[in-house]
């Protein structure tokens, strides 16, 4: 399984977001889009999840599944995390199951929108035991989280990538994890082998 | 079957956040009952005139309420992640558009028919069921359209605006011949309406909630 992304151009209009970009990801692997703000990391993640067209190049993709963790994060701030959890895993025709390596079972029955930022993005991540997808595309994961929480996930990232899966994470700050490969936005969207 | 248990679980979790933002179902209501309060105060208390009135009004109110209560829903799950999620986890979406549509006729327009029926007979219950099941599925097909070609919001509201006519036409043509004959062809007229609009809003819907970006 891998995905190809060849020589995409994403625009909004006459705005060119980012031009002639190339890069191919294996199973297996992790790779950090990295660059300041503005320069299209989220725009090319979701050219990769099929959120935008490119009006240059294509994006071939052969992994079975994907998800997408961004700012739209599926959460009503009216429910309850049980009930927020019920509903996702309902979607995905699971029978309900509390993911305890979050660290969500002790605000099970809190509102979502008493919730911290980081409790938030811990529940937020917790879709992805929900939704067992091959690729994972993260936009900002560690985003509000303490330590504790990023402790969690790159011990879920590390596990998704011995399954076999693969890892695209959009962050600004080096990662605590082996990353394979860093397309770096900033230099003229020079692709980089790290 | 699986694809029913989702369908009830999206619309257990729609009706669930209906009850914890009441104000947005009870303030169209409100304001409903407010003004057929007051209408008698405008106009002369004739018990036949106002009945006719209040079923004329019922029916514009129930275009009213159709926009602006099931946008709310409809938008926001288009808006926060929540199709998306539902896609990704291999739904239909033929199943999403069918059960959001059940959703809004179940807490708009049955409303709608209830007051309907306390009102004018079985005749005017048929009619204002029909007319209701029309209105929703045209203003879900607008709104999930409209959201999804995000440009052209005002286009397709405009464009929309034409179709609603034939409902608005027929509809009030029931009010009007209610104690005469025609009342049941005008009713004929409105489920074929229904048959002819339902499967092509569907599609529509489908099609548009398959391309939302």
């Amino acid at each position: 399984m891998q995905l190809s992304v060849n020589n995409i151009s994403v625009a909004f209009g006459f705005n060119v977001i980012f031009h002639k970009l190339s890069f191919c990801l294996q199973q297996g692997k992790i790779l950090q889009i990295s660059g300041p703000n503005g320069v299209g990391k989220s725009v090319l993640l979701g050219a990769i999840d099929g959120a935008y067209i490119p009006f240059h190049g294509d994006i071939t993709n052969s992994f079975n599944s994907k998800i997408l963790i961004n700012q739209n994060n599926a959460i009503k701030r009216e429910l309850l995390v049980r009930e927020q959890l019920q509903f996702w895993q309902g979607l995905t025709r699971q029978t309900l199951k509390m993911p305890d390596d979050w660290g969500l079972s002790e605000l099970i029955d809190a509102p979502i929108e008493y919730l911290s930022l980081g409790q938030k993005q811990r529940l937020a991540l917790s879709k992805l035991d929900i939704l067992d997808a091959d690729l994972w595309l993260l936009d900002e994961p560690y985003h509000g989280l303490d330590q504790d929480g990023q402790t969690i996930l790159n011990n879920k990232i590390k596990q998704k990538i011995s399954d076999g899966g693969a890892v695209i994470i959009v962050n600004h700050n080096k990662l605590a994890l082996p990353v394979d490969q860093v397309v770096d936005m900033s230099r003229d969207n020079l692709y980089v082998a790290a | 079957m699986s694809q029913l248990n989702t369908c009830l679980h999206l619309l257990l979790c729609d009706f669930r956040l209906l009850f914890r933002r009441k104000l947005i179902i009870l303030t169209p209501f409100l304001f409903l009952g407010a003004v057929i309060a007051f209408i008698p105060m405008a106009v002369e208390i004739d018990s036949k005139y106002l009945n006719n009135v209040a079923l004329g009004f019922l029916l514009i109110f129930s275009i009213f309420v159709t926009n602006w209560v099931c946008g709310d829903f409809i938008y926001e799950d288009l808006r926060d992640g929540t199709l998306q999620f539902y896609q990704r986890a291999g739904n239909s979406s033929t199943f999403f558009f069918i059960t959001k549509y059940i959703f809004c006729w179940l807490i708009t327009g049955l409303p709608v028919v209830v007051i309907a029926a306390m009102i004018g007979g079985s005749q005017i219950i048929l009619a204002f069921a029909l007319a209701t099941m029309i209105n929703i599925l045209l203003s879900l097909v607008v709104m999930v359209c409209s959201s999804t070609i995000k440009k052209s919001h005002m286009l397709v509201s405009f464009i929309s605006l034409p179709f609603y006519l034939p409902v608005l036409v027929f509809s009030s043509s029931i009010i009007s011949s209610a104690d005469s004959e025609l009342i049941r062809h005008n009713i004929y007229l409105l489920f074929a309406l229904l048959l002819f609009m339902a499967p092509v809003a569907i599609f529509l819907g489908t099609y548009a909630l398959k391309n939302e970006r």
